[in-house]
């Protein structure tokens, strides 16, 4: 049996869930509901929808490629170390978008540290272009693709592994075969995660990828200069953002966070 | 067991407190004082009314001057969605007439013109001199929104020398695009003469470039519920003084 909160608990939960939920509700009382088919299929509103679910899914794969060794490097190790790697690694977390954005455009902009020798060497500039988009929304999805496999590895127990090489699976083959397919839902679940951010990515983008319609606009972009020339088409964009952020949030329910 | 997890009623009632004193802190620290005025102004005005408001403060001592300063746009989405101001200054009749039509603001009155202009990154000046080159190279080109006048005006006049805006990116106001310009993060940027006058860099302008004979007037009026009329009438009386001329003529301005 759970034992019950008390009532000043219960009702400050409530208060602050009413909190939380005022906002949104506020939007969805301004949707033009009758207008939302014409909204969403004009042709700034479908480039824009497009190009957001193209460059957030393969943020969201890009991501995986880089934060899986992260996060099994991270799981080995212990102490300031440990720490300090975490840190680096969930940086762009916390950081404000628009300044990694920033940095982003201090390495691979068309000055920057490496751009300019990409630029130089090979013709590619990131800068206004799909991949700089893409580079964008990896950089702030990563992180959440290294906690969630992270605490998944933990979560795990070692004599798993130990047992497959004790049956003399290579380590390669006991992370493939043993270890992969036991942590197969905090993977879903960092992917789903890393998407929804990435569909949702602002700062970084406008700011390393520019505002170029129908290359990189993305959904949050589009809402951004809707709110001065077309209020309704933010918001007809707005909903779709929420509802899709929220379907990712009820579909992950638990698993984002570590079982107990 | 449970004991030390249990928050002592006297650290609730330190916290309570200090909540308590934050919230009244905030709230009256955000009412402006009695003697501050607040100012929207658009973008391209920046340094002409950062200028005038320290002369503001000079004259009427114990005042202050709050600017809000943005892309005509966002500054009238601002306003629309009740922000509170007492002068507002935008970069085109148009966004002003949105503002008047709603009786947001009182009767305005025009203190400024602008025109436009072609302007190269400093690593260019020597590659590009003239539309020709704009329109026949694969060049990064920034310019503003199209809800703000000078994206406005960027497309009637590229759409006039068929000039092809479908790969520039579009800057939520003037001093962006002037910012990418300056950095080379662009090549080419589109934004008032005011902006060359206003810049450190050495940009390439492409005098000939027929830019010039797109312009926009600067409408400036008083708030229909402002508090504080008649600092705001003083202020804006500041544009059309010898100091606030001698100001927008310096910037690159031209008087109406």
């Amino acid at each position: 049996m759970t034992p019950q909160l008390p009532r000043l608990l219960r009702l400050a939960a409530f208060i602050a869930v009413a909190v939380v939920a005022a906002p949104l509700l506020s939007l969805l009382w301004r949707i033009p509901w009758s207008e939302l088919p014409r909204l969403l299929s004009t042709e700034v509103v479908a480039d824009a929808l497009v190009l957001s679910l193209v460059t957030s899914l393969i943020a969201a794969l890009l991501a995986l490629l880089i934060g899986i060794p992260i996060a099994f490097q991270l799981s080995r190790m212990t102490g300031i170390s440990a720490s300090t790697l975490r840190a680096v690694a969930t940086l762009p977390m916390v950081l404000p978008p628009v300044v990694g954005g920033a940095a982003l455009l201090f390495a691979f902009g068309r000055r920057g540290l490496i751009g300019e020798t990409l630029d130089n060497a090979a013709g590619l500039v990131l800068p206004y272009t799909p991949a700089g988009v893409v580079i964008a929304n990896a950089f702030v999805a990563t992180p959440f693709v290294v906690l969630t496999i992270e605490s998944g590895l933990r979560a795990l127990d070692p004599r798993y592994e130990l047992a497959a090489a004790s049956l003399g699976a290579s380590p390669l083959r006991a992370t493939l075969r043993v270890v992969l397919p036991m942590i197969r839902s905090s993977i879903v679940a960092g992917a789903f995660l890393a998407w929804a951010r990435a569909l949702g990515e602002f700062g970084a983008t406008i700011t390393f990828a520019g505002n170029v319609p129908g290359r990189t606009q993305t959904l949050p972009l589009a809402v951004f200069v809707a709110m001065e020339a077309d209020r309704d088409a933010a918001l007809a964009m707005s909903l779709v953002l929420v509802f899709v952020s929220l379907i990712v949030l009820v579909c992950l329910r638990d698993r984002w966070w570590p079982a107990k | 067991m449970s004991q030390q997890s249990i928050p002592s009623t006297r650290s609730m009632r330190i916290l309570l407190t200090a909540v308590t004193v934050l919230v009244s802190v905030f709230l009256n620290g955000c009412g402006s004082g009695s003697h501050s005025i607040r100012v929207f102004a658009a973008s391209s005005l920046t340094e002409v009314v950062q200028r005038l408001a320290e002369e503001y403060e000079t004259r009427y001592p114990n005042t202050d001057v709050e600017l809000n300063i943005a892309g005509s746009g966002t500054l009238v989405m601002q306003l629309q969605e009740g922000a509170d101001a007492d002068v507002v200054i935008l970069a085109s009749h148009s966004h002003m007439n949105q503002l008047r039509d709603i009786g947001l603001v009182l009767a305005p009155k025009q203190i400024a013109q602008n025109s436009l202009a072609v302007i190269v990154s400093p690593q260019l000046t020597k590659d590009i001199d003239s539309i020709d080159d704009v329109r026949r190279g694969a060049l990064q080109i920034a310019i503003c929104v199209k809800s703000s006048p000078c994206g406005a005006l960027a497309w009637a006049y590229a759409s006039s020398v068929g000039l092809n805006l479908s790969s520039a990116t579009h800057e939520s106001n003037v001093k962006a695009v002037l910012a990418k310009v300056e950095r080379d993060e662009v090549d080419v940027g589109i934004v008032y003469m005011s902006d060359i006058r206003s810049s450190r860099e050495q940009l390439g302008h492409l005098a000939n470039a027929g830019a010039d004979q797109y312009s926009t007037s600067y409408p400036l009026a008083v708030t229909a519920d402002s508090k504080k009329r008649r600092e705001a009438e003083d202020f804006a009386a500041l544009f059309t003084e010898p100091v606030g001329q001698s100001i927008l003529t310096h910037f690159g301005f031209q008087l109406p």
